[in-house]
């Protein structure tokens, strides 16, 4: 099979996992050692925990196995604007954005306007000429989520 | 029961749902396990058996409407159908696409009768098996699930066992079900009640994969003409052994816990491939044999999956895991005493098996105009809605806004574990087999007196826990690296 080559950020990502499991080893040592027997409350956390630490060491010795690690002579801030291009490309970042912005806005203003705005507003971000089409649709599909889910499913809506 | 199983409005939603499934695992982006986690809030309200209804014929359907997908676009609609996409869309390319997906569709519907006929069989004996298992046996099952998914769903073991255990972890937050003290809940109340993990498979299946979609927004029109699509019975029959062969295949392989439908059929396929002497048309190149093999597997791993759920309370794949939580949630308690304690639960979803399959023959031959214009349907419109839905359903489960959060925070967690290529079925049958692992393993070294060594001599003296362990070594073994490169080395000294 076809080595592939590391992502940006693919080691940085790498890193963060080896840390979370320090920190959850940290945190079950401290619920384990208030009872020790195998069968405490700590203790199958603190297996977990050692085991995703052996884990991250091993998808860190893996690393060798991918095509070469990108150890270039870059500035930290470029490869960090390389690994933000990557993770959050084209309008990716925008849409999160909107997603944070309809969660938060979303008990305050209700279901039917904020993901009639969250929807118009993802759309014309993909497509910006097409305002009222946008528009039209997101009324539309909130109109068909309202009846399905309200009436059908009767679900209770946020 | 005849009469609970054969209720008309059950059936009804059963083949509704086989319907719309077929066009959600046809359409690239969409999967089983996104609709069957939305599915799960959805029919929360909903009196179990209706609930089951929708998810077994959307698992029906949308396992087969992969192979649409896959034998028109050369885009498996699910990773179930992979190997569909090896000889289908040659076929497709040679203006055969009709003959191909009706090739597919019967495959598809003799594999799922095939598992169904062996569900009902195999799942009391199992049961009757499963009541001799002690804890420490539960905790092997789970942990041999774990392993299996981690190991074969991934590029790298290591990464799918490490997403295993993240769900195993976040599976232990809130209180203790033993001594009721707090485990990583930090004093917040959400936390104290645990992480629900219909807002975990929303966040992974539903937010995560629509994010990951609009990363590339192309459009896959469907160039293939398609006519001819009527199903031929008689020139199926000279695939006989070749579709039994294979709905066995797909009955074991998706009977262990772990595995699938996808890796079912790639197995079946590469058994086809071994075994059928001079096919028609070279594997690769539009082999008829190369379609009937995994489409059969396929389907026929969905009653194999059954088996250890239901019996065991041991999930098949990601999709019985996201229907064990289904189960849980309306009450049901899947385990060697499913069919005593829920017999008309355990009778519909095998003849649910039966009759999902009889709608997917009459389906499967109609609406591909409808599929043409489905499949069209950008993804900058889909996405977004899916990730409305996704909002809708975490609040649906408990009506609490922090779910919302959670599943979005799990959305972008699922997000970047994709994109850095870590699989996510493992963190979701970590989450649900967390407290299963966990009770068994503690049960299971409490009986051998709090003792490491106690637990390891009560493993390998008794035979079923030595079975389970010697499976598990072989197991880890055949999936190391050491394994891999000495056969490797064997096959090109051949």
């Amino acid at each position: 099979m076809k080595k592939r080559g590391l992502e940006k950020g693919e080691v940085t990502f790498l890193l963060v996992n080896v840390l979370l499991g320090i920190i959850l080893f940290i945190l079950s040592i401290q619920i384990y050692k208030k009872d020790t027997t195998l069968s405490s409350q700590g203790a199958f956390p603190f297996i977990l925990s050692i085991l995703m630490m052996v884990m991250s060491a091993l998808m860190i010795v893996e690393l060798k196995k991918y095509d070469k690690v990108d150890i270039s002579e870059k500035k930290a801030l470029v490869k960090i604007r390389e690994i933000i291009a990557y993770i959050f490309p084209g309008k990716i970042f925008p849409i999160m954005t909107l997603i944070v912005i309809y969660a938060v806005v979303l008990p305050r203003v209700g279901f039917t306007i904020s993901t009639f705005f969250f929807l118009s507003l993802s759309l014309i971000t993909f497509h910006p000429r097409d305002i009222v089409k946008s528009l039209l649709i997101s009324a539309g599909v909130v109109g068909v989520i309202l009846v399905i889910f309200q009436y059908i499913f009767k679900v209770m809506l946020p | 029961m005849l009469s609970i199983i054969l209720n008309p409005s059950l059936i009804g939603i059963l083949a509704l749902f086989v319907f719309l499934g077929i066009y959600v695992g046809a359409m690239p982006g969409l999967s089983v396990s996104m609709a069957c986690s939305l599915l799960i809030s959805f029919t929360f309200s909903w009196e179990p058996l209706p609930a089951l209804a929708a998810m077994l014929g959307a698992q029906i359907g949308g396992v087969y409407g992969g192979s649409r997908a896959a034998i028109l676009l050369n885009i498996p609609g699910t990773t179930a159908a992979v190997a569909t996409s090896l000889d289908g869309y040659p076929l497709a390319k040679k203006g055969l696409a009709g003959e191909a997906i009706a090739v597919a569709t019967l495959s598809s519907v003799m594999g799922g009768l095939i598992g169904a006929v062996i569900l009902a069989i195999g799942a009391p004996l199992i049961s009757n098996i499963a009541l001799k298992f002690a804890p420490r046996d539960y905790f092997l099952l789970g942990m041999m699930g774990l392993l299996l998914v981690g190991s074969l769903g991934s590029e790298s073991n290591s990464r799918g066992i490490f997403t295993a255990l993240i769900g195993l972890f976040i599976g232990t937050i809130g209180l203790d079900l033993v001594t009721g003290q707090q485990r990583f809940a930090f004093g917040n109340t959400y936390l104290m009640g645990g992480v629900n993990y219909v807002v975990v498979m929303l966040g992974l299946f539903g937010m995560s994969e629509a994010l990951i979609q609009l990363r590339d927004l192309s459009v896959y029109p469907v160039k293939q003409k398609v006519d001819n699509l009527k199903p031929d019975f008689k020139g199926h029959v000279k695939y006989f052994v070749l579709t039994i062969k294979s709905s066995l295949i797909g009955v074991f392989v998706g009977a262990l816990p772990g595995t699938g439908g996808d890796i079912a059929a790639l197995i079946a396929y590469d058994q086809a491939k071994r075994t059928t002497k001079n096919p028609e048309v070279p594997f690769g190149e539009g082999a008829i044999e190369g379609l009937v093999a995994p489409e059969t597997a396929n389907n026929a791993a969905i009653g194999g999956a059954y088996i250890p759920m239901l019996t065991l309370g041991i999930p098949g794949d990601a999709v019985t895991a996201i229907i064990l939580g289904a189960l849980l949630i309306h009450g049901l308690r899947p385990g060697p005493l499913f069919m005593t304690e829920s017999p008309d639960a355990f009778g519909f979803i095998v003849a649910g098996n039966f009759i999902g399959n009889i709608f997917l023959l009459i389906f499967g031959f109609m609406g591909i105009k409808l599929f043409t214009k489905i499949v069209e349907i950008p993804k900058y419109i889909l996405m977004p809605t899916i990730i409305i839905l996704s909002v809708v359903g975490s609040y649906a489960i408990n009506n609490s806004i922090a779910d919302i959060y959670w599943m979005l925070g799990f959305g972008i967690i699922g997000y970047l574990l994709k994109l850095y290529h870590f699989p996510t079925a493992p963190l979701i049958l970590g989450v649900i087999l967390s407290t299963i692992i966990e009770q068994s393993f503690r049960r299971a070294v409490s009986m051998a007196g709090n003792s490491l060594i106690g637990f390891i001599i009560d493993i390998v003296t008794n035979p079923i826990s030595l079975i389970l362990l010697v499976a598990i070594i072989f197991m880890s073994f055949s999936q190391s690296n050491f394994w891999k490169k000495t056969r490797e080395k064997k096959l090109l000294n051949r």
